[in-house]
């Protein structure tokens, strides 16, 4: 395995532990057709929740696309 | 708050902005197929599936005679059942025992001699008094307990919902499917040694209200649909002595019928719905226990994971585990006593691609 998945593996599993431990990410989103990134800041509940959802499922699929190959992902 | 769309880029930083990691919104959702077996692996003990199946490493050449017998059995039953299915609706006559137990004891060898294991003589005999006793059977009973043998060694597969973000998809294999009447049963078999008919029925009792049974009947009726499912039909093949004393104590030869034993058995919708959640669970703890474990590294023992004691003497409670210097911290999983298994590879559709 390459050493960059490896540390990008582990860099976002530290972010979905961060997540799980009721930490809070910043995240700063660039549009596909623009050049305008744009820092994410939630208000509402609903708001913080989808934040959420976001940060787990990009750090969870960084974790499991390095992993997958080896827990019996075809 | 800015919107984000399907398809932005998005930069998730870390709090104390010493680090960043950049992904798509809303790509589709990591799928993790998951192996019953390895939900079974994991629920016996963590530390366990760890070694077995996160790491992949095996005790090089460890495996033991009685589970040989077993594997070969397994296999010469599958092709008996493979020469049914060609066959049917042909009854099995008296060639098909003689090659049923030839096979048997030349797939039993031929395991052996691939791993460099000595054949004992006493082991041929056992396999002769098993293949022998359950050939009698299928050769003597008109009417075997199916009309059609539908699919031998069926790898399956069905959804079992999005877990911790992913979505998991459960699969495994049944050794055969068969027909009867109008509906489709899994057939299994087992050898069990015991000693009365009160271990029998603790055997079934313990199997009807196993994780095992139910993932098995959830990913056939996802195929089959649940009109046809008739439960499963097990076959049980004990292993008791050649002969026994009769009351007078005469050792007399024992009848081939008392050592098969088959029992139908349907599980409750009551049953599998919380089996089903108990699975879901243990899924669940696989996911979060990947992301802790991080990419497989045989350096990284000892395992941050939970030991189950009570899995240190194997599933029969009758064998040290191959795991137990590694777990105890005294060997390393880099040893050169093991070497990289995929505990899948059965699964000709589910090995890895590296």
């Amino acid at each position: 395995m390459k050493e960059g998945a490896w540390k990008r593996a582990m860099l976002a599993a530290e972010f979905l532990d961060l997540l799980d431990r009721g930490g809070e990410i910043e995240i700063v989103i660039r549009h596909k057709d623009a050049t305008l990134c744009s820092l994410v800041e939630p208000e509402t509940d609903q708001e913080h929740k989808d934040i959420d959802l976001v940060c787990r499922r990009i750090a969870t699929r960084l974790v499991l696309d390095t992993l997958g190959k080896r827990v019996g992902q075809p | 708050m800015t919107a984000i769309q399907d398809g932005d880029i998005v930069e998730l930083k870390h709090p104390e902005g010493h680090h960043s990691i950049i992904g798509i919104n809303n790509t589709p959702a990591p799928t993790r197929r998951v192996n019953v077996s390895e939900i079974l692996a994991y629920q016996n003990c963590p530390s366990y599936w760890a070694s077995a199946y996160h790491y992949k490493r095996s005790l090089r050449g460890t495996k033991r005679t009685a589970l040989d017998i077993g594997t070969a059995f397994h296999k010469s039953w599958e092709q008996a059942m493979r020469h049914y299915k060609q066959q049917a609706p042909h009854k099995p006559g008296l060639a098909d025992v003689d090659q049923w137990v030839n096979s048997l004891q030349l797939t039993y060898t031929m395991e052996l001699e691939q791993r460099g294991i000595p054949v004992l003589t006493k082991d041929l005999t056992t396999l002769k008094g098993l293949g022998t006793w359950a050939a009698w059977w299928w050769g003597q009973d008109a009417n075997p307990p199916f009309d059609e043998v539908v699919e031998v060694e069926w790898t399956g597969e069905r959804p079992l919902g999005t877990i911790e973000g992913v979505d998991v998809v459960l699969f495994g294999r049944l050794d055969a499917v068969v027909r009867r009447n109008d509906d489709l049963r899994p057939l299994k078999h087992w050898q069990v040694k015991t000693s009365g008919p009160q271990h029998l029925d603790l055997k079934i009792a313990k199997v009807k209200r196993s994780l095992h049974e139910s993932a098995y009947s959830y990913i056939a009726e996802g195929h089959w649909g649940p009109e046809l499912w008739g439960g499963t039909h097990h076959f049980l093949v004990l292993k008791v002595g050649l002969r026994k004393k009769d009351d007078s104590g005469v050792l007399l030869d024992r009848n081939p019928a008392e050592t098969i034993v088959e029992t139908d058995l349907v599980i409750s919708q009551a049953i599998r719905s919380q089996r089903l959640a108990d699975i879901k669970e243990v899924v669940r703890n696989i996911i979060i226990e990947e992301r802790n474990l991080g990419p497989a590294r045989g350096s990284l023992y000892p395992l941050p994971v939970e030991q189950r004691e009570h899995y240190c003497g194997g599933a029969y409670g009758s064998s040290r585990c191959q795991y137990m210097a590694t777990c105890d911290g005294e060997v390393p999983l880099t040893d050169v006593a093991y070497e990289d298994a995929n505990p899948l590879e059965r699964y000709a559709d589910a090995e890895d691609d590296e």
